[in-house]
C-alpha cells in the first residue's frame, strides 16, 4: 500500500553500457547521494492506514545535526491537505479519508524529501458490521451463561 | 512543541517525593505481612472501601490515562467509548469474584483453580498465556512512564522509564499486596482529581465548537460514527477487558483478598466509577488538531496536549496523576505475577517441597527479577502502547469461556479447555497480524466460545467441592 514516489522502474531490455557510461553515472550518482545526505527520508513507522492513520518519521538530520525544525506536507488526491512547522522527527495523521496521499519534508530552508506516497483504503462497512455483530453474538452469549449458568451448576 | 512544558529538575524532583512516599508506605505496611498469606494476601480481611478503591485504581493505569486518548487519536469517537468498555470486565467480574471466594476460600491464585478444574495441561497453557499477558502489562506500563517523563520534559525515555519501574519495583518487594492495596486508595484518590480537572481545563480552554471545526477540516474521520476500524473496535475492546479481568491474577488475587461479602460489591463500584475515565481522559486528544500540535507518536498525545493547554501547572497535574496512574497498576501486576510464578511455577513444577517461608523470600526474588525483565524488554520499546497492549488481547481473551464455564458450570472437559485457549489465540494473532490491532480479542474470544459451546448445553459431572478441598492444604504450604 505504500510505494516510494518515482522508485525507477527495472529495464527489461539490454542495455549495452560501456565502461566510460559506467564511469558518468557512477559520477552523477554520487553527486545525487552528496546532494541528498542532509535531507530526511519519511517512511511510515506505524501502518494502519485501513483504519485511517498512520506515523511518518524521518531519522538522520534531526539526529545528527541537532537540527529540530522541519516542515512537513500532505498532498491528497492531488490537492494540498496540509502543510505546518514541527519539532520532532515523527508526525501521526489520524482520520483520513480514503484517496492517495503524498507525504514530504524538508528542514527548514532546506531541499524536500522524496515524496512517501500512500493509499488510505478503510475496511468495507460490511466486514465492519460483521465483526460487531459476531462481537455482540460472544457478549451476548457471555451474559446469558452469567445469569443462568450458576443455577445450572449448582452453588457448592 | 515549544519546548519542554515541565522542567527536568522539577519532574526528578516530584519523582523523588512521589518515590519516598511510596516505598516507605510499602515499607511501613510490609512490616506487618510477615507470613506468605499477609504478603500476598493482605491476610484475606480487606474491606469494601479498599477494595473498591484498589480495583477502581488497578484498573486506571497509564493505559487508561495515555492509550485511551491514543485509540481515540487513532479511531475517534468509537476509539473513545469502546475504551470504556473496558468497564464491563469489571461489572461482569463481580459476581465471579463472590463465587471464587466461596467456591476456593483458601485459594491464591487463578492458577489453582485452572489446576483444579480442567487438569495440567490446561494449567500450563493457561500459565503461558498469563505470563505473556502479564509481561505485556508490565512492560506497557513501563513504557508509558517513560514516554511520559519524554513528552512533558525531554528526559530521555530510557531515563524516565528506568527510575519509574525501580521505584514501582522496590515499594512491591516491601510491601506485597496490603502495600500495593493502600497505596492504591490514594492514588485513586489522586487520578481521579487529577483526571477531572484536566477534563474541566479543556473544556473551557479549547471550546468543542473550535474542537469540532477543526477535526471536520483536518481528521473527519475521527467524528465518523460508521468509521469501520472503529465499528469493529467496539466488541473487541469489550472482550479484551473481560478476558484481562476473568483471567488474570491481578484480580483473583483480590477476590482472595477481599473480606467475605466485599467483592461483589467492589467490583461493580470500581466498574462504574471507571467507566467515565476513559471518555474524560480521551477527550483531551481530540483537542490537539484544534491547538496545532504535532504529534510524533499516538500515546504521547495526552501529555504533549495537557503540557501545551495548562503549561507547568497543567504539566505537574498530569505528571503527577499519570505516574500514580501506572504506578497503582505497575506494582499490582508485579505483585500478581510474582504470585502465579512462585505458587504455580515455583511449587507447582520446580521447588513442590517449599514451605511458605521460603515462598516468601522467593516472592521478593520473583518481583525483582520481574522488574528487570520488564526494564530490559521496555528498553527496546517495540510498538505503541495501544499496540502492544491489543497484542496481549488475542492470548487472554481465549480464557473467557474456560474461566466462565468452569467456574459456573459441572460441564466442560481440560481437553475442550486447552483447545479453546489454544486456537483462541492462535486465531487472535492471526486476526492481530492481518486485519489490526482492533480485532485480535474478538477473534480470539469467537474461535474459543465455538471449542467450548458444547460445554453450555451439557450438564457435566464435576464435584465443586474439589476446588475448596484441594485448595485448602496449598494455603498450609503443603501442597505437592
Amino acid at each position: 500500500m505504500v510505494r516510494p514516489i518515482g522508485a525507477a522502474s527495472v529495464a527489461t531490455g539490454v542495455p549495452i553500457f560501456t565502461g566510460r557510461t559506467y564511469l558518468v553515472l557512477l559520477f552523477l550518482a554520487f553527486c545525487a547521494g552528496v546532494a541528498r545526505a542532509g535531507e530526511p527520508e519519511p517512511r511510515i513507522s506505524d501502518d494502519g492506514l485501513s483504519a485511517g492513520y498512520a506515523t511518518i518519521s524521518w531519522e538522520g538530520v534531526s539526529a545528527q545535526s541537532g537540527e529540530k525544525s522541519f516542515e512537513i506536507e500532505i498532498v491528497r488526491n492531488g490537492t494540498p491537505f496540509l502543510r505546518h512547522t514541527v519539532a520532532d522527527t515523527a508526525t501521526t495523521l489520524t482520520g483520513l479519508d480514503n484517496g492517495d496521499y503524498r507525504f514530504r519534508v524538508r528542514r527548514t530552508g532546506g531541499a524536500w524529501s522524496a515524496p512517501l506516497a500512500f493509499t488510505v483504503r478503510h475496511h468495507s462497512l460490511g466486514r465492519a458490521f460483521g465483526f460487531l455483530a459476531a462481537g455482540a453474538v460472544v457478549f451476548v452469549t457471555l451474559l446469558m451463561l452469567l445469569v443462568t449458568g450458576r443455577k445450572a451448576g449448582a452453588a457448592p | 512543541m515549544t519546548g519542554p512544558a515541565l522542567p527536568a529538575g522539577l519532574a526528578w524532583g516530584l519523582i523523588a517525593l512521589f518515590s519516598l512516599a511510596w516505598v516507605a508506605v510499602g515499607w511501613w505496611l510490609g512490616r506487618r505481612a510477615r507470613d506468605l498469606e499477609g504478603y500476598m494476601l493482605a491476610g484475606r480481611r480487606v474491606g469494601l472501601g479498599f477494595a473498591a478503591a484498589t480495583a477502581m485504581a488497578t484498573w486506571v493505569t497509564s493505559n487508561t490515562t495515555m492509550t485511551a486518548p491514543q485509540l481515540t487519536y487513532q479511531l475517534g469517537i468509537w476509539g473513545m467509548v469502546g475504551y470504556s468498555l473496558g468497564a464491563v470486565g469489571l461489572v461482569l467480574f463481580a459476581p465471579l469474584a463472590e463465587r471464587i471466594r466461596t467456591l476456593m476460600p483458601s485459594g491464591y491464585t487463578s492458577g489453582d483453580f485452572v489446576r483444579l478444574r480442567f487438569g495440567v495441561t490446561a494449567w500450563r497453557v493457561f500459565l503461558a498465556i498469563s505470563f505473556f499477558y502479564s509481561l505485556g502489562w508490565l512492560i506497557s506500563l513501563a513504557m508509558a512512564g517513560g514516554l511520559l517523563v519524554n513528552a512533558l520534559t525531554g528526559i530521555d525515555y530510557a531515563l524516565g522509564m528506568t527510575v519509574i519501574v525501580l521505584v514501582c519495583t522496590l515499594y512491591t518487594v516491601f510491601g506485597g499486596l496490603r502495600a500495593v492495596i493502600a497505596t492504591d486508595f490514594v492514588q485513586t484518590i489522586i487520578i481521579l482529581i487529577g483526571v477531572v480537572t484536566l477534563a474541566v481545563l479543556v473544556l473551557t480552554e479549547v471550546g468543542i465548537a473550535e474542537t469540532h471545526a477543526s477535526l471536520v477540516e483536518t481528521r473527519p474521520q475521527l467524528l465518523n460514527l460508521l468509521l469501520p476500524a472503529s465499528i469493529m473496535f467496539l466488541f473487541n475492546n469489550l472482550l479484551f477487558g473481560v478476558g484481562e479481568v476473568f483471567h488474570s491474577n491481578v484480580w483473583w488475587s483480590r477476590a482472595f483478598a477481599f473480606a467475605p461479602g466485599v467483592g461483589k460489591r467492589a467490583y461493580l463500584i470500581a466498574g462504574a466509577m471507571w467507566f467515565p475515565v476513559p471518555i474524560v481522559a480521551g477527550f483531551i486528544a481530540l483537542s490537539a488538531p484544534a491547538l496545532g500540535l504535532n504529534v510524533p507518536s499516538p500515546d504521547m498525545v495526552a501529555p504533549i496536549v495537557a503540557g501545551h493547554l495548562f503549561g507547568l501547572a497543567g504539566a505537574v497535574l498530569v505528571f503527577i496523576a499519570v505516574f500514580a496512574a501506572l504506578a497503582s497498576s505497575l506494582d499490582s501486576v508485579l505483585a500478581a505475577t510474582s504470585d502465579l510464578i512462585v505458587r504455580d511455577v515455583v511449587k507447582g513444577h520446580l521447588v513442590k517441597g517449599a514451605d511458605d517461608a521460603r515462598l516468601r523470600r522467593m516472592a521478593t526474588v520473583v518481583v525483582l527479577l520481574l522488574g528487570v525483565f520488564t526494564w530490559a524488554l521496555a528498553l527496546l520499546k517495540l510498538a505503541t502502547l495501544g499496540a502492544l497492549l491489543h497484542l496481549t488481547g488475542a492470548f487472554v481473551a481465549s480464557t473467557i469461556w474456560p474461566i466462565a464455564v468452569g467456574l459456573l458450570r459441572r460441564s466442560g472437559t481440560g481437553a475442550q479447555a486447552t483447545l479453546a485457549m489454544v486456537s483462541g489465540t492462535a486465531a487472535g494473532l492471526v486476526g492481530y497480524f492481518t486485519i489490526g490491532f482492533y480485532v485480535a480479542a474478538l477473534v480470539s474470544a469467537a474461535v474459543s466460545l465455538m471449542v467450548m459451546l458444547p460445554a453450555l448445553f451439557r450438564t457435566g459431572e464435576f464435584r465443586w467441592a474439589t476446588l475448596a478441598a484441594e485448595a485448602a492444604p496449598a494455603a498450609q504450604g503443603s501442597r505437592p
